[in-house]
């Protein structure tokens, strides 16, 4: 009788779900392409939605609450709303420094590192640009780190992990050979881009981003500043401005009507734009806009 | 006794050879660690805000300004009653007033614990508006907090005064919990319910302090004989605090609802004012309701309605003290039965603008003394309006009207204020996020 219900105990242990809560889109299709459904995955903003201001809604404290693993962008990208969230889940397996709190930025290295930092200076992150989800090259080690992260909680499935992320990997390579490929004739090109959010993918295929929209991070456009990107546009013959989904686009088409350029509004995670609910969709959509 | 040899072997070495592959697991998953990673700061995070305004205020019957009051409520409108403690009189400053400077101080204790200081800095005086540790590690998704904190009663009381969608916290609040609300010294305990939608539950135990609605220090005539016998202290603590909130999505939009109560020991002395002097000592219960709803359009675009109702039944002695002789003038049982709202409506255009309306009111107003019903006033309310430009998260300029119409002269006639309110806030260095 005991050995009965040691044993239901022991079925209701395995059956019960992992749960993994993560920030953005491209990490819960990192962590579903790892764990397949031996997991049950909880994301906590949109594709659609500015990274840096997610609101930390209550609701979302019910999700985190139950989490075995949390998994974050980091480098402060969810400064404003993720450290609410765990402050009030109690749940101490996620808090910072818990065995279930991953930071994505640990991993990577990261760019545009700030010599100093000033608020003077705008919405700047001391520990260097954030938005490193936007290389695909970045995929492969993220899914690595995101694989050994649920084995470490999960370890009876390690095999399991081990071999979706060596499928993956395959799958990737695959992808990134045709993304270098078809990204090479672009080398060179010159861009202005409205909030630094793509210098990662840039940087990667040799495209120079040669001013923001934004005069300093996180402060919007002024006709001023607008000016001198026309100007700079010109002087420089720049064909392409990149706009996000979510800053206003009037700024953009005022410089694309004065200067000739093109706007094109570009996925900055997955689900931004219709047609980018998968990883594979969204890095298809970033590199066939940027360069076609 | 083979076999349980056997399997107590092969056991152990799946035992271990579990162990070293959660070791090596963790170390490939240290190894990945760019080095840029691995240092970190032990500074705490240090923020000071700054807030000033220019006030223009008028009132219908400027001569009528001295003996302002919020009768039932609020007493001792000219300013003389608290002079100890610096605050701005009902009547108001006008011209430039410097509201406060705000230095807080948080980080991690260890492992176990954060810690936190608010310092709420006037020009004269350095109050220790909050200093608490939160546990990090508390099992079964508890949370406790202990030292002096803003207490989690209600939706407003909690929140800090820059983080406030209005100038001023409303007038069911001022008036029912005074210029700080319930912040106090003592212990907290949180539990987050496991269910699919947000619900939690808290219980407070605090001193019990407050300028309004508690209190536990004793008090006499101030020039009392030594054989007069005057109120006791009540022990402390002596202020109980409990309250569920939930939260759920609907309509696209969220929900925060919660439910609060207060129960304490009241000690009131205002023996020293120089007008009406008196004392009231018994107990005070408050029930408070609190609901909100947000409907984002985009993350920095959205609209807010929220209100909160909060009743209080206070019932005791009020004692009145006699100048010739030693011994109260008069004992009176009092028994009140007050409440009040607001409701506030904000508009989020994106991350510089936002305007908002808030109406605030004391709607009943039940007072009986010596079992003899009291004619009070309950048709206080004071109705608001503000803009708001935020150049970026951390400063903001914001305009704000008000119409005053809470407050009543000596001769019992209400004198309504006007105030046009220009307000300058500002946030250096590094501090933490806000709650919803």
């Amino acid at each position: 009788m005991r050995f009965l219900i040691l044993l239901v105990v022991f079925m209701v242990t395995l059956s019960a779900k992992m749960q993994v809560a993560v920030t953005f889109p491209y990490i819960e299709q990192l962590t579903k392409v790892i764990a397949k459904d031996k997991v049950k995955v909880s994301l906590l903003s949109r594709g659609d939605w500015d990274p840096h201001f997610v609101v930390p809604k209550p609701s979302l404290v019910s999700k985190l609450r139950n989490s075995d693993l949390l998994i974050l962008n980091g480098a402060s990208l969810e400064i404003g709303w993720v450290p609410p969230l765990i402050g009030s889940a109690n749940n101490p397996k996620i808090q910072k420094g818990g065995k279930g709190h991953l930071d994505l930025s640990q991993y990577v290295k990261l760019q545009d590192i700030p010599k100093s930092v000033d608020r003077s200076m705008g919405h700047v992150h001391e520990e260097g640009n954030p938005h490193f989800g936007v290389d695909p090259h970045n995929m492969i080690p993220l899914a690595e780190v995101i694989m050994l992260a649920l084995s470490l909680h999960d370890e009876k499935n390690y095999t399991f992990y081990k071999k979706n992320f060596e499928s993956f990997k395959v799958h990737w390579q695959k992808k990134l050979k045709t993304y270098d490929r078809k990204m090479q004739k672009c080398r060179g090109m010159k861009v202005v881009q409205y909030h630094e959010l793509f210098n990662y993918f840039l940087k990667r295929y040799g495209i120079t981003s040669i001013d923001n929209l934004e005069p300093i991070p996180g402060i919007k456009p002024n006709s001023k500043h607008a000016l001198k990107l026309v100007n700079e546009i010109k002087e420089q013959g720049i064909k392409l401005i990149l706009q996000d989904v979510y800053h206003e686009h009037k700024t953009a088409d005022f410089i694309a009507k004065n200067t000739g350029a093109k706007v094109v509004e570009l996925p900055h995670d997955v689900g931004a734009i219709r047609g980018t609910g998968t990883l594979d969709r969204f890095f298809d959509m970033l590199v066939g806009r940027v360069c076609n | 006794m083979q076999k349980i040899l056997m399997i107590s072997a092969v056991t152990a070495t799946m035992l271990f050879a579990q162990e070293s592959t959660q070791e090596s697991l963790a170390q490939q998953l240290e190894d990945k660690k760019t080095k840029s990673a691995k240092g970190s700061s032990f500074m705490p995070d240090i923020s000071l805000i700054m807030d000033v305004s220019y006030n223009n205020i008028s009132f219908d019957e400027e001569g009528h300004t001295e003996h302002l009051e919020i009768p039932g409520f609020v007493h001792g409108g000219g300013g003389h009653g608290h002079e100890d403690h610096g605050h701005t009189s009902l009547a108001g400053e006008d011209g430039f007033n410097f509201n406060y400077a705000e230095l807080v101080i948080a980080a991690s204790v260890d492992n176990y614990f954060d810690l936190k200081g608010v310092f709420h800095l006037t020009e004269d005086d350095f109050e220790v508006e909050e200093a608490f540790a939160t546990t990090r590690s508390l099992p079964y998704h508890l949370q406790a907090k202990i030292g002096k904190f803003k207490s989690d009663f209600g939706y407003l009381n909690n929140k800090h005064r820059h983080n406030y969608n209005f100038y001023e916290s409303p007038l069911v609040y001022q008036a029912l919990l005074g210029d700080h609300g319930i912040n106090e010294i003592g212990a907290q305990l949180q539990y987050v319910v496991p269910l699919p939608i947000y619900l939690m539950a808290g219980v407070e135990l605090l001193n019990g302090e407050n300028e309004q609605s508690f209190g536990t220090d004793a008090f006499s005539p101030h020039d009392a004989d030594e054989d007069f016998v005057g109120i006791d202290e009540a022990s402390r603590p002596a202020l109980w605090i409990g309250y569920l909130k939930s939260s759920f999505d609907l309509a696209g939009g969220t929900v925060l609802a919660g439910v609060s109560m207060a129960q304490g020991d009241s000690r009131i002395d205002h023996l020293e004012d120089e007008e009406g002097a008196h004392a009231f000592s018994g107990e005070t219960t408050l029930y408070g309701a609190d609901l909100t709803y947000k409907y984002y359009f985009a993350s920095d675009h959205a609209i807010t309605w929220q209100s909160e109702y909060i009743y209080r039944e206070m019932d005791g002695t009020k004692y009145i003290p006699n100048d010739t002789e030693d011994a109260w003038a008069n004992q009176i049982a009092l028994d009140k039965e007050q409440s009040g709202y607001y409701s506030e409506l904000i508009y989020q255009h994106d991350k510089n603008w936002r305007a908002g309306v808030r109406y605030s009111a004391l709607s009943q107003n039940d007072i009986t003394a010596n079992s003899t019903i009291q004619d009070m006033p309950d048709d206080m309310y004071v109705t608001s309006a503000m803009l708001e430009y935020n150049p970026s998260e951390f400063s903001r300029l914001r305009l704000q009207y008000n119409y005053n119409s809470s407050l009543y002269d000596e001769d019992g006639d209400k004198n309504n204020k006007n105030e046009i309110l220009l307000q300058f806030n500002y946030a250096i260095g590094a501090h933490g996020a806000h709650a919803f």
